[in-house]
């Protein structure tokens, strides 16, 4: 679904860190229901832009607006809308304390909230994530990376929020993994209407799993449009050379030739 | 520097591996892996997590920590690294066989230039002076494509960009010339446009030298740019290999088939649209009776569970182990 009102607005925002400038005014907005893909390099400010959005952190300048209101500037007020944004982080080995059992790991955000949890909530959001045969008495260090995504995934759909950060969420997994995890987010947004804005570097997985794409290169948006026509026609250079180097998948369409004197697509 | 009591690697020998085995303690990570590189060739071995690809990489170069043990043979020659010890095994390191990790900035020292590094390699392994080794390493940043060389040579690792610092490793490996390269997974934590360079770069500089390269790696897509041949490795075994257009074109493994068709299906697939997807996941440690792949595999039967599957020929240089191929000629 991408029609009404933006969920979620940022309008030329920028972020200033002692003398590096890592976001230069980016202006994106996200639906209800919708994902938007922000793909780009390490050190392009994609992961910024995701605190930020988060209320982490605050912008230098510009405009952000949830639901049509603006961001409060009181950590107090911020809480509301922290409720409903949620976030699945990369690494789901340094993301969920070994020492915490998947009980308490997933009704954290519900007590940090003042929410009322209990065992057929937690029994709930486990099942959600196909994850129903897992004790929650018990730890993540006795599952896999994947089954470990899936209980974070649990945790940020606890205070049923309207938007989820995904950072990177499929990068620390095995490939055959991956797909798993990637099927479950679209499952779980086509049920619940979630929107998501799902940060990767992976030009490939972002247009499969987005709406829209943001391309952003040293914090600004270079391109954004439909994710379809963004990596079929792509208008600016930068999203060309991402497409060319995303790796061939047969031999005899790889960019390295024979004497291995293929172009190298950007210096190091 | 005294000359070497290393059986002499001829210039161009290739590596052979033959039945290898890693255990840790009670664990056996590598159960029999067999293979070989010629010079000026690049074998890519591809898995998962816990499938053994790292610990053959890490066994081959010699570098398995303390406490591991190694049986089988990997021959460049008539050396059998496998065996080398004390003053044979540190003068094969770096000139019979050379590794590149996928951390440069774990394996690069941070109190050192890259100059010093690099020139660290040229005076214990070549002899060479002070000011020949210094000028080496300037020459050996220029080889592998670093722009003004002199500028970077003075840099620490923390003053170079993830790119360049694997460069300056790659740089490390060849200083002396090696016959083979293990490269473990070394552009994985790349950017995709610095990766396609170093991709290049490797496979260039290898041939011209005629070294064997074996390249480590996760991802289906670097060994259809990069190989000659391919290993997948499953469980702690080599589930099928062969030359790359027949990995590609006529996999024969359940699981090769789900990894090369997997990019394929997605490039053709709409936004939104549902993943091509393996159910469960690899396994780690205790590796599954029979074939270690049948939990996951949608044609398994019952011998599956019961027994490992033989090596089976299935072409010029390709076989794979399938109980199912067993039925099929």
């Amino acid at each position: 679904m991408t029609t009404g009102d933006p969920l979620l607005q940022l309008t030329d925002v920028h972020k200033q860190y002692r003398s590096v400038r890592a976001l230069r005014g980016v202006s994106v907005e996200i639906r209800p229901g919708e994902t938007l893909g922000m793909v780009g390099e390490s050190g392009s400010g994609k992961s910024t832009v995701g605190r930020i959005v988060l209320g982490l952190e605050r912008p230098t300048s510009g405009s952000l607006r949830f639901d049509g209101r603006p961001y409060p500037r009181t950590a107090r007020s911020l809480r509301a809308i922290r409720r409903r944004i949620g976030i699945v982080f990369q690494d789901p080995y340094d993301s969920l304390d070994p020492r915490f059992t998947l009980r308490r790991i997933i009704d954290e955000p519900l007590r940090t909230h003042g929410l009322p949890s209990g065992r057929d909530r937690i029994a709930e959001l486990l099942t959600s994530v196909g994850m129903e045969n897992a004790d929650p008495d018990s730890y993540p260090t006795t599952y896999s990376g994947g089954q470990r995504q899936r209980i974070g995934i649990a945790r940020a759909l606890a205070l049923e929020p309207d938007l989820i950060v995904c950072d990177e969420p499929t990068s620390a997994l095995d490939v055959s993994v991956q797909a798993q995890i990637l099927n479950l987010l679209l499952a779980l947004q086509r049920e619940r209407n979630l929107a998501y804005l799902f940060i990767s570097h992976d030009l490939e997985v972002v247009r499969r799993m987005s709406d829209r794409i943001a391309v952003i290169r040293e914090g600004e948006v270079v391109e954004t449009g439909p994710a379809a026509e963004v990596t079929s026609a792509p208008q600016h250079p930068y999203t060309r050379a991402l497409l060319d180097a995303v790796p061939a998948t047969r031999p005899s369409e790889r960019h390295v030739d024979a004497n291995g004197s293929a172009d190298p697509v950007v210096a190091a | 520097m005294s000359t070497v009591s290393l059986p002499e690697a001829p210039t161009a020998s290739g590596l052979r591996v033959q039945d290898l085995h890693v255990r840790y303690g009670e664990r056996h990570a590598v159960q029999g892996v067999s293979f070989s590189v010629a010079p000026g060739q690049t074998l890519a071995i591809v898995g998962e997590s816990g499938c053994g690809k790292s610990s053959t990489a890490l066994a081959v170069a010699r570098l398995l920590p303390p406490g591991a043990s190694i049986e089988g043979r990997a021959l460049v020659g008539d050396l059998d690294l496998v065996d080398a010890r004390g003053r044979t095994l540190r003068e094969a390191r770096g000139r019979v066989v050379a590794y590149m990790p996928q951390d440069a900035m774990a394996a690069l020292n941070p109190v050192q230039s890259a100059r010093r590094q690099i020139a660290e390699v040229l005076s214990f392994r070549q002899g060479a002076s002070r000011s020949e080794a210094a000028a080496g390493a300037v020459a050996l940043l220029a080889e592998v494509g670093i722009n003004e060389p002199e500028s970077v040579a003075r840099r620490y690792p923390h003053e170079l960009s993830g790119g360049m610092r694997q460069r300056v490793m790659l740089a490390i490996a060849l200083a002396a010339r090696p016959r083979v390269l293990i490269a473990d997974e070394p552009t994985t934590a790349l950017d995709v446009t610095v990766q396609a360079g170093i991709l290049s770069l490797v496979r260039r500089l290898t041939r011209a030298d005629a070294m064997a390269l074996v390249w480590i790696t996760h991802d289906i897509g670097v060994v259809a740019e990069i190989a000659d041949a391919v290993a997948v490795m499953y469980g702690g075994r080599i589930v099928e290999q062969g030359p790359v257009e027949t990995i590609f074109e006529h996999p024969e493994h359940p699981y090769t088939r789900a990894l090369v068709h997997a990019p394929r299906q997605s490039r053709d697939a709409l936004p939104k649209a549902p993943f091509q997807a393996i159910p469960g996941s690899p396994p780690l440690g205790e590796f599954p009776v029979g074939c270690p792949f049948h939990p996951r595999c949608e044609h398994a039967l019952g011998p599956c569970a019961q027994t490992m599957p033989p090596m089976l020929e299935r072409g010029p240089e390709h076989s794979a182990a399938c109980h199912l191929l067993s039925a099929r000629p």
